[in-house]
Formats: structure tokens, sequence, C-alpha cells
């Protein structure tokens, strides 16, 4: 009894931990300034979500084969998701999208100044 | 703990909204692309939760690896669409002002 | 070389049905023989493809025989030291993003970083790419043969690149003791649009 109650705390609490990492990505998506700041968010933080509301999943779960599964998954999304992340910031660059620098935007700020 | 998961499903449901955003309004095709995946990504978790509320988590976590696989690959397949296009780009002298 | 590649394929076979058994829930005999078919199936499906590749493999191993240079392998014990210490640095590039996000002013100073690295395989540079994409303030945007480009979100001092850690941590799963594999003097940092070769 006591022990149910410990795993279902562990649970809640990667769980509730996982969704913040979740929603740390999404803002992270809607407030840097250009693509390759946007990806950083996208890669980590999304990654540790996932992973952590799935370990949270398996906890809940104990050994069974949905847990082995549940692994699977989590290894899968470890594995694919930097790797997606990689191929769409070649693509970018091979398509000269330009990165957002701090000087470039702090020469910007200044030459409108001077006008 | 079954309310729990109903409670974190809404919160997850909520959460998939902020990329779509990023998607509607993205100034390039990338960052509509990156969007698209982050929702893609944050609806795997919804698909486990739901599963949980409904007490079907077997079947719903063959759904969720189908999806993710399907994901990975429609990503990979459109990245590397914009990188050829990319490479012919820089064949014909291709210049961005 | 053939019957090597004969015991790969059934090795192979066995570890796509033990993933069907894993994955379908029923253990009877319509369920395993539909198994044992399409796992059949996919094997003589990729059998050239699989084989073209397999063979290169080989002929690297020879080579790398023949000149006296030891083929490497992958470590299976380092391995389980890099894999919790890659979750680690996943847990606190995670968190450093969040406090970049949630600052109210994002102090962020993007930089792009080029270097060339001496690992001895493709393998170690696929996993050096995703390593460098996971840990703190940092992602892969193009490998070509040996040279990484790479974007740093924070002060790029930050980022375990610059002091080589993280290239020395990969070579490590492959040799002992690893030569230095990056040199300091070799990597080109650009923090403007003007004046760098993109």
């Amino acid at each position: 009894m006591d022990l149910q109650h410990l795993l279902n705390l562990l649970t809640i609490i990667l769980t509730a931990a996982g969704a913040f990492f979740l929603l740390v990505g999404s803002v992270g998506l809607l407030r840097l300034p250009d693509f390759y700041t946007r990806t950083h968010a996208t890669g980590k933080a999304d990654t540790l979500g996932i992973m952590l509301v799935i370990t949270g999943l398996i906890i809940n779960q104990g050994i069974s084969v949905n847990s082995a599964k549940l692994l699977i998954i989590v290894a899968f999304v470890g594995l694919t998701n930097p790797t997606a992340t990689n191929a769409l910031a070649r693509a970018a660059y091979h398509l000269r999208l330009k990165p957002w620098f701090k000087k470039d935007k702090q020469k910007k700020s200044e030459k409108k100044e001077k006008e | 703990m079954g309310n729990y998961f109903i409670y974190l499903s809404v919160v997850l449901s909520i959460i998939i909204f902020v990329p779509l955003y990023r998607v509607l309004a993205g100034p390039t095709i990338c960052d509509r692309i990156l969007g698209a995946g982050a929702i893609a990504t944050k609806t795997m978790v919804l698909i486990l939760v739901i599963g949980l509320v409904f007490n079907r988590l077997d079947m719903f976590i063959d759904i969720t690896l189908a999806y993710a696989v399907l994901n990975f690959i429609g990503t990979i397949a459109i990245a590397k669409y914009l990188d050829i296009l990319g490479f012919k780009k820089e064949k014909r002298g291709y210049k961005k002002k | 070389m053939k019957q090597i590649f004969f015991l790969n394929s059934i090795t192979k076979f066995i570890l796509l049905f033990g993933f069907w058994l894993l994955l379908s829930g029923h253990y009877d005999v319509q369920h395993i023989s539909m198994g044992l078919f399409s796992s059949l199936f996919v094997i003589l499906f990729n059998l050239k493809l699989r084989k073209h590749y397999f063979y290169r493999e080989k002929l690297d191993e020879a080579r790398a025989k023949l000149e006296d240079v030891q083929p490497y392998r992958i470590r299976i014990g380092r391995l389980l030291y890099y894999l919790p210490w890659l979750v680690w640095q996943i847990v606190v590039a995670s968190f450093q993003v969040a406090k970049v996000v949630l600052h109210p002013k994002m102090p962020i100073d993007p930089a792009l970083m080029r270097f060339k690295t001496g690992l001895p395989n493709t393998e170690a540079r696929v996993i050096l790419g995703n390593s460098i994409t996971l840990t703190p303030g940092t992602i892969t945007v193009q490998i070509e043969d040996d040279e990484f480009l790479v974007h740093a979100l924070m002060d790029a001092s930050q980022s375990g690149i610059l002091d080589g850690s993280l290239p020395t941590e990969v070579a490590k799963l492959y040799e002992k003791k690893p030569g230095q594999v990056l040199r300091k003097e070799d990597i080109k940092i650009s923090k403007s649009n003007k004046g760098a070769e993109v």
C-alpha cells in the first residue's frame, strides 16, 4: 500500500516535469528569434520532455509487456528526434537561411540611431 | 490517479496549440516543418495519456509507435527534398538578397 | 565470407522475429506463422542492399588489418558508461534551454563554429553528431567528411567542444587511449554574417 503511494507520487512528479519541458519547447519555438535557435528548443527540451513522461508511464505500468514497448518508444524517440533536427538544420543551411547574430542586430540599431 | 491523467491530457492538449502559431505564421518553410514536428511529438505523448485514461494502453502504444515512425520518415523526406532544392539553386548561381 | 553473411542474416531474422513476438500479444499458430512469413519477407527484400553494405564493411576491416591498424569496434563496456552520461547531459541541456527561454531578456549570443576531428570511422561521426545536438548549447548543422559545422546558442566557450571533451569522450568509445582528436587552432568561430564563409 505504502509502496503504491510512493510509485504514484513518482509518476505524478515525472509526468508533470515532462509536461513542463514540453511547454518550454513550445514557448521556445515562439520566442526565439530565428530558425537555428528554434531548433535548440525542439531538439533538447522536447526530447527530455517525452522521455520523462514515458518514464513516468513505465513506472505506473510496472514490469509488463507494455513497459517493454514503452522502452522501445523511448529509445526510438531518443535516436530519431535529434536526427530529424539535424536533417532540417542541414536543409536550411543549404537553402542559405542566414543565422541571427547579436552583433548584426546591434549594428542595425546603431545605423537607425545615426539616421 | 484517474483524475490526474485527465487533467494531464487537458494540459497537454493546451500545450499542443502553442507551436501551431509557428506553423501558421513561420517566416520560412523550415520553421513551419519544425513546428509541425513539435506538434507531432506532443501528440504522441497525448495519445499515450489518453490510452491510460481509457484503460486500453496496449492498443494505444501500437498507434504511438506507428505515429513516431511516420513522423520521423515524413520529416526526413521533406528535409531531403529541401536539401535537393538548395543544391539546385546553388548550381544556378542563385543569390539571396 | 558467404558463410559469415549467411549467419548474419540468420541473426537479423531472429532479432526481427523477436520484435514481432514482443509487439503482437497473441501466441497462437496463425499469428506466429504470419510473423515468420513477414520477417522472412523483410530479410529477402533487403538482401541486395545489406549485401552491399556488409561486403564494404568487411573489405574496410580487411584493409585495416593489412595496413596493421586495429579494426575499430565499439566497446560495450564504455557504452554502458557513455549512455548515462549522455542522459545527464540531456537534462543539463534542457535546464539551460528552459532558463534561456523563460528569461525575460533572453540572453542569447549565437555563433557558428567549424572544426575538423580525427575520428576513426563514419559510425563515430554519427554518434558525435547526435551527441552534439543533445549536449548543452549546441546543435550540428552539417557534417562533410571530417568537417563539422556547429551552431551554438550561448557563449561558445560554455559548450564542451572548445576544450575537446565531447569528441574525446566519443573517441574513447573506440580506442582506449585516443590521440588528440581536436586541435584548438582548427576551430573557427564566426559571430557575424559579414565576412563569414557561409
